[in-house]
C-alpha cells in the first residue's frame, strides 16, 4: 500500500465514524492486503460457526479485572458495533458487577454475570470468548471453550507452562478455532514497520536482536488474611496450590509469583520476544540454546526472577538478548545497521529506511490494519477471521511459541545453567531435569 | 546459608521472609547445584526423601512407656520438602512420598511430586494409592497424573476406573483414554458413556478425538478413521461432528 493510500484510508476513517466503530462497519478495508501466506499460515477448515459480516459477534468476557474492564471491555468492545456482550465472568464479584455497569451505562442492557466460567461456555448464543484471567487458567478455559465451539480473543502471555501451550494448539486445530493472542504489538504499525524492514535485509544480515522488557518491581510481606468480600480465592486459585490470602497476592501482582505466572519475563517477553519470532519468521519454531542469569528478592515474597539477562540462539546463528533493563524496546542488530522500536518511536542507524514503503517491499508481513490504535488492528484482526476462518495474525501457535521462549529462559535462569532446547519435539534435549519443568500438576478438581 | 537440618527447620518459620528464604536456599542445592550431572540430582533427592521421613523419639505417655516416633518435620515443612522432591525424585525416593500420601494432609504435594516423576515405580505408586485413596476429585487427580505414562502399565488401571462408582473418576479416566495410542482405548470410553450421565457422553467425544489423533500420529490411520466414523454416528454436539468431520478428512 502507498502512503498516499494509507493517508486517504486514515482520513476517511477519520472523517466517516471515527475510530473502532467505523472500522468494525468496513470489513473490507481490512481485508489481510499483502499478507505472506507464509506468516499467516494455512487457512482453517471453514466452519458452518464462521460468523457472517452482518451479524453480530455475541461475546462473554471471562476476566473482569482491570485489563478486563478498561483496556477490553470500555476500549475495543464496547466501541466496536459488531459487538454485543451477553456475558461477564470472574470470581470476584467486585470485579463482575463493575463490568456489568459498565456493559449497561454504554449499552443499555445488563449482561449475564457469572461466577463459573462453564456457565459462559453452556451458553449456545455466545459466539466468542474474551479471556483476560491471570495466566494459570488462561489453558484451562480456552481449551473448555474450544470444546465448546467458541472463537477466542486470549491476553498474553499465553499460558503458564509449555505443555499447556502444546494442548491449546491441538484443541485449536482439531476444532478449527480462531484465536487471537493478546500480543497487540503484532498490530501496530512501527513495529510492523521494523519487522519488514529487517525480514526484507534493509539493516543487512540480522545478527543480533536485544529486547529490553523491565524488571520485576519490588514489595514487602503483608499478613495473611480472611479474602474481601466477593472474592472467591479457591477458585481464583483454581489449578495452582493452595495457598492463604493476602492483597497482593491476586490481582494485578500476581505476575510476580510463579505459580500464577512468570514475571516480567512472560508479561513483557510476550511483547518484545514475541516481536523477535516474528522477525526470525520463528512463529512455529524458536531457539535451540538458552542461557541465563538472574536475581531474586532476598526476602520474598515475589518469587520470580528481579533482574536478569537471557540469551538465546537460533538455528541460524542469530542471538536474541532479553534484558531487564535498558530502555524498554526492542533492537534489531544487522551486518549493515539497527533499528530500534517501542511503543513511543522507531529509529535507524539510517534514518532513510525508515521512509520506505514497507509494502512495496518484496517480502510481506502479515497487515492488520491502518489504524495508530494497534488494539482496533488486532480486534478487527480477530473478526475478519471470524468471518472468513483464516488464522489470526498472533493465532494460538504463535502466542504459544512466543511464551515457549519466554518460559525457557525463566528455567534456564532457575536451573542456573545453559540448555539446549529442541523446538520440533518441544522439549530440552538429553535434560530430564529440566524437562520437569514443561508442564505443572494441577490441584483438584482441575486437569488439562 | 546454616546447616541442612537448619534450613529444613526454617522452612515454616513465622517470619514469612526467613520460611522464604529457606525455601530459596533448598530450590537451590536441590535444582541449582547439582547441575545436568544425574548422580548429583540423586543424591539431592536422597537427602530430601531422608529429611521427609525422619522421627524424633514420642516421649512417653502417662503411664512411662515410649509413645512411637513422631515426624521431625511440622505438616507445612514436609509439604515443602515434597514440593521440592517433585522437581528431583526418582525410583529411589518414591516409597518415602507414598508414605506421605497417607497424611490427608501431605496427600496433595505427595500426587504431586509423583505426577512429575515419569519412573515406573512413580506409576505404579500411583495406581496403588487409587485403591486406598478417598474422595472423587482427589483420586480423579490421581488417574489424571498417569497421562502420558506407558500403555501396558496404566491400561489395567484405567479399566477398573472407567467403571468406578465415582462420575470425576470416570471423567478422569475417559480423559487419559484420549492420549493412550491405543485402540483398545476407545472401547474403554465407550463402555464408560454406558453409565448414561450426559457429562460423561459430552467428554467422551472430545476423548475419542483426541485418541484417533494420537492413533493417526502414531500411524495406525484405519483405526482413527474408525473412531471419527463411530463419533459421527453417535450424534455429538455441534464442535465435536466438526472437528470429527475434519479429522475424518485429515486421515484420509
Amino acid at each position: 500500500m502507498g502512503e498516499n493510500k494509507r493517508v486517504k484510508r486514515r482520513s476517511f476513517l477519520k472523517g466517516s465514524a471515527g475510530g473502532l466503530a467505523a472500522i468494525s462497519a468496513l470489513p473490507g478495508v481490512l481485508k489481510l492486503a499483502g499478507c505472506s501466506q507464509q506468516t499467516a499460515g494455512p487457512q482453517a477448515a471453514p466452519a458452518p460457526a464462521a460468523v457472517m459480516p452482518s451479524r453480530k459477534i455475541t461475546l462473554g468476557l471471562i476476566g473482569c479485572g482491570d485489563l478486563g474492564r478498561r483496556h477490553h471491555l470500555a476500549g475495543p468492545i464496547l466501541h466496536n458495533e459488531r459487538f454485543q456482550v451477553a456475558a461477564v465472568c470472574d470470581v470476584d464479584a467486585n470485579h463482575r458487577d463493575e463490568a456489568v455497569s459498565i456493559v449497561r451505562e454504554r449499552t443499555g442492557r445488563r449482561p449475564a454475570a457469572y461466577e463459573d466460567f462453564r456457565r459462559v461456555l453452556d451458553r449456545k448464543d455466545i459466539d466468542a470468548v474474551v479471556v483476560v484471567t491471570p495466566d494459570h487458567w488462561h489453558a484451562l478455559i480456552c481449551v473448555a471453550a474450544m470444546e465448546a465451539g467458541k472463537d477466542i480473543y486470549c491476553e498474553k502471555p499465553l499460558t503458564l507452562t509449555i505443555d499447556e501451550g502444546r494442548k491449546m494448539v491441538a484443541a485449536a486445530r482439531r476444532y478449527g478455532t480462531v484465536f487471537q493472542t493478546g500480543s497487540m504489538q503484532r498490530s501496530d504499525l512501527r513495529f510492523r514497520q521494523a519487522v519488514a524492514l529487517v525480514r526484507n535485509g534493509k539493516i543487512g544480515t540480522l545478527k543480533t536482536c536485544h529486547t529490553y522488557i523491565g524488571a520485576c518491581p519490588e514489595a514487602g510481606w503483608e499478613p495473611y488474611t480472611t479474602p474481601p468480600a466477593g472474592l472467591n480465592w479457591d477458585f481464583w486459585l483454581g489449578p495452582a496450590p493452595y495457598v492463604e490470602y493476602f492483597p497482593g497476592r491476586c490481582h494485578y501482582q500476581f505476575r510476580w509469583f510463579k505459580a500464577y505466572s512468570g514475571g516480567k519475563l512472560t508479561d513483557w517477553g510476550a511483547h518484545h520476544n514475541d516481536q523477535v519470532q516474528w522477525a526470525l519468521d520463528m512463529d512455529t519454531s524458536g531457539p535451540v540454546e538458552v542461557e541465563g542469569k538472574g536475581t531474586f528478592f532476598e526476602r520474598g515474597p515475589y518469587d520470580v526472577p528481579h533482574r536478569f539477562d537471557v540469551i538465546y540462539r537460533y538455528a541460524n546463528g542469530v542471538e536474541l538478548h532479553c534484558h531487564s533493563d535498558g530502555e524498554n524496546g526492542v533492537r534489531y542488530e544487522g551486518t549493515d545497521g539497527w533499528i530500534f522500536v517501542n511503543r513511543g518511536r522507531i529509529e535507524a542507524s539510517d534514518p532513510e529506511i525508515l521512509k520506505i514503503d514497507i509494502d512495496s517491499l518484496s517480502h510481506k508481513v502479515y497487515n492488520t490494519g491502518p489504524s495508530p490504535d494497534n488494539w482496533v488492528n488486532h480486534y478487527a484482526n480477530w473478526i475478519e477471521c471470524m468471518e472468513t476462518r483464516r488464522r489470526c495474525i498472533c493465532d494460538v501457535e504463535v502466542g504459544h511459541r512466543s511464551c515457549t521462549v519466554c518460559h525457557i529462559g525463566n528455567i534456564a535462569i532457575e536451573l542456573g545453567r545453559p540448555l539446549r532446547w529442541d523446538p520440533a519435539r518441544e522439549e530440552f534435549v538429553d535434560d530430564p531435569a529440566a524437562n520437569r519443568y514443561l508442564s505443572r500438576p494441577m490441584r483438584p478438581p482441575w486437569h488439562l | 546459608m546454616g546447616s541442612l537440618e537448619g534450613i529444613i527447620s526454617k522452612l515454616d518459620d513465622a517470619d514469612q521472609a526467613a520460611a522464604w528464604q529457606a525455601w530459596q536456599s533448598l530450590l537451590r542445592i536441590v535444582t541449582v547445584l547439582p547441575g545436568a550431572d544425574a548422580a548429583q540430582q540423586a543424591q539431592s533427592a536422597a537427602m530430601l526423601a531422608a529429611e521427609l521421613v525422619e522421627t524424633v523419639p514420642g516421649g512417653k505417655d502417662q503411664e512411662g512407656k515410649e509413645k512411637p516416633p513422631v515426624p521431625r518435620y511440622s505438616i507445612a515443612t514436609r509439604e515443602k520438602l515434597l514440593r521440592l522432591l517433585s522437581f528431583v525424585c526418582g525410583p529411589a525416593e518414591v516409597p518415602a512420598i507414598a508414605g506421605a500420601m497417607r497424611d490427608l494432609r501431605l496427600r496433595e504435594a505427595a500426587r504431586c511430586a509423583l505426577a512429575r516423576d515419569p519412573s515406573n515405580e512413580a506409576t505404579a505408586a500411583l495406581i496403588a494409592a487409587l485403591a486406598t485413596q478417598d474422595g472423587p476429585e482427589f483420586r480423579a487427580a490421581l488417574v489424571a497424573a498417569l497421562a502420558g505414562r506407558s500403555p501396558e502399565r496404566i491400561m489395567p488401571a484405567l479399566k477398573q476406573a472407567v467403571q468406578d462408582e465415582d462420575m470425576e473418576v470416570r471423567l478422569a479416566a475417559i480423559e487419559v483414554l484420549g492420549s493412550v495410542p491405543d485402540p483398545a482405548a476407545d472401547g474403554l470410553i465407550d463402555e464408560a458413556c454406558r453409565c448414561g450421565c450426559p457429562q460423561v457422553r459430552a467428554r467422551a467425544f472430545s476423548a475419542r478425538l483426541r485418541l484417533a489423533e494420537a492413533l493417526a500420529g502414531a500411524g495406525n490411520r484405519d483405526a482413527a478413521r474408525a473412531i471419527y466414523k463411530a463419533v459421527l454416528a453417535a450424534d455429538p454436539p455441534r464442535p465435536q461432528k466438526q472437528a470429527a468431520e475434519r479429522g475424518l478428512k485429515a486421515a484420509g
